[in-house]
């Protein structure tokens, strides 16, 4: 993605949208689908994130590739819990037992990225936000408890759940480790 | 540590697989495309529009204030001149020239009892919606024997409406809002004797207030009546009766 690219998005200019648009649609909507296990809900998340994107672009400073994907990414997952939100308010069980569970990843860890993402999709909603909000996007457990306005007790907790109702599906269908 | 290296592991097959033409297979973005370009072209419209309707507003606005000038002007000519007569006085003219937008008009008589009668009218400029002209005769300090008369005129748009005098006696000057005795202009018609009586015999009256409403009509009724209206705050008969005595009559007129 140069430089110039985003500065005519800035200028909104159609072709510079649709240059970023295609360099970043195919991962936003995988983003999104993790999160909503939707298609189409994933798809409208697409466009709302990527106007988002337009609207916002001009006050974005362009470092590097990363930090933009990192920027629409961001948005992505915002997008994907206001809808969340929205729909269920995530389906959290407020719960103080973070270690009550094993959290041991290593099985999950060993399966091939289709088998995996596709793993982290079936998981329950409230499992699946907050595993893919700590382990995909790398946020604390604080940051997750304030977009989610839950404790971060909960968070932990809904995280050793969800790890361990991973390894339960592992088992139960027998996937086949290694990538 | 190892839980660390677990989860970037997880990560990037993860983030490699949505990066993969796996995804691609499943979904098409090119429908997603033109449905986010007809939203941004939309959004292009929706972020124009306010744009056009500060324009509208603007444009409306200056219309609007035009409008009202214009026709502020036209209203205003309707009194150009505010005459204030006095039975004992000559007949005192004010143009519209000597005041600008408010004009501030004083005459000051003296009165046979000593004491004398201040009018201000203010003439405030005729608008369409509310045409007024008002005239306020203020209390103002007087010599012994105290007799003040406050008078106001307040002319608007009702057609042929004499109005109501109120005439406030008061027992003492200093204080003359608690011992009000505000009666209508028909009651003082009516009862002006007693008036006068109270008026001039009764040693305690330290002021009279006379505060007089009065409405006129707008210009196109004024010129059927030939733009002369007069208020006239004692009967004629009483005028007849107390020559001597201060007689108030306003006359308010507009062009000639």
């Amino acid at each position: 993605m140069s430089r110039e690219v985003i500065r005519l998005c800035k200028k909104e200019d159609p072709k510079a949208q649709q240059t970023l648009y295609e360099s970043f649609s195919q991962r936003i909507f995988g983003l999104c689908f993790r999160y909503v296990k939707n298609e189409f809900e994933a798809e409208d998340l697409v466009i709302s994130t990527f106007l988002k994107v337009f609207q916002h672009i001009k006050k974005f400073d362009y470092q590097s590739e990363k930090g933009l994907e990192n920027w629409i990414r961001r948005i992505a997952v915002n997008e994907s819990l206001m809808l969340l939100r929205k729909r269920n308010n995530f389906n959290l069980v407020p719960s103080d037992n973070a270690e009550d569970v094993n959290s041991d990843l290593s099985p999950v860890a060993d399966l091939n990225s289709e088998d995996l993402y596709k793993l982290i999709a079936s998981l329950p909603e409230g499992y699946r936000t907050v595993f893919n909000l700590y382990i995909i996007e790398g946020y604390s457990h604080k940051e997750i408890a304030v977009q989610l306005e839950i404790s971060e007790s909960t968070s932990k907790s809904q995280l050793s759940k969800a790890k361990a109702a991973l390894r339960r599906m592992i088992d139960k269908n027998n996937l086949a480790y290694g990538t | 540590m190892e839980r660390e290296s677990l989860n970037n592991q997880i990560r990037d097959k993860v983030l490699k697989f949505e990066n993969s033409d796996k995804l691609a297979e499943k979904w098409s973005s090119d429908s997603a495309w033109m449905r986010l370009e007809k939203h941004v072209q939309k959004d292009d419209d929706i972020a124009s529009w306010p744009r056009y309707l500060v324009a509208i507003i603007v444009i409306v606005f200056i219309a609007i204030i035009g409008i009202f000038f214009h026709s502020f002007s036209e209203n205003s000519m309707e009194v150009d001149k505010v005459y204030i007569t006095q039975q004992n006085n000559p007949l005192d003219s004010y143009s519209k020239e000597d005041c600008s937008d408010q004009m501030l008009l004083n005459t000051c008589t003296e009165t046979e009892e000593g004491g004398y009668i201040e009018q201000t009218a203010i003439v405030v400029p005729e608008t369409p919606s509310k045409r007024s002209i008002s005239a306020t005769n203020k209390k103002r300090a007087i010599d012994q024997p105290t007799k003040e008369v406050i008078n106001e005129i307040a002319v608007d748009e009702k057609p042929s409406h004499v109005g109501t005098v109120n005439i406030n006696i008061a027992e003492n000057k200093q204080d003359s809002s608690a011992n009000n005795d505000i009666i209508s202009l028909e009651t003082a018609l009516a009862t002006n004797e007693t008036i006068e009586k109270t008026e001039l015999d009764n040693p305690q009256v330290k002021s009279i207030l006379v505060e007089i409403k009065a409405y006129t009509v707008p210009k196109t009724t004024l010129d059927e009546k030939k733009r002369s209206l007069k208020f006239k705050i004692f009967r004629r008969e009483h005028r007849r009766k107390n020559k001597a005595r201060n007689h108030t009559s306003f006359t308010t007129l507009s062009n000639n």
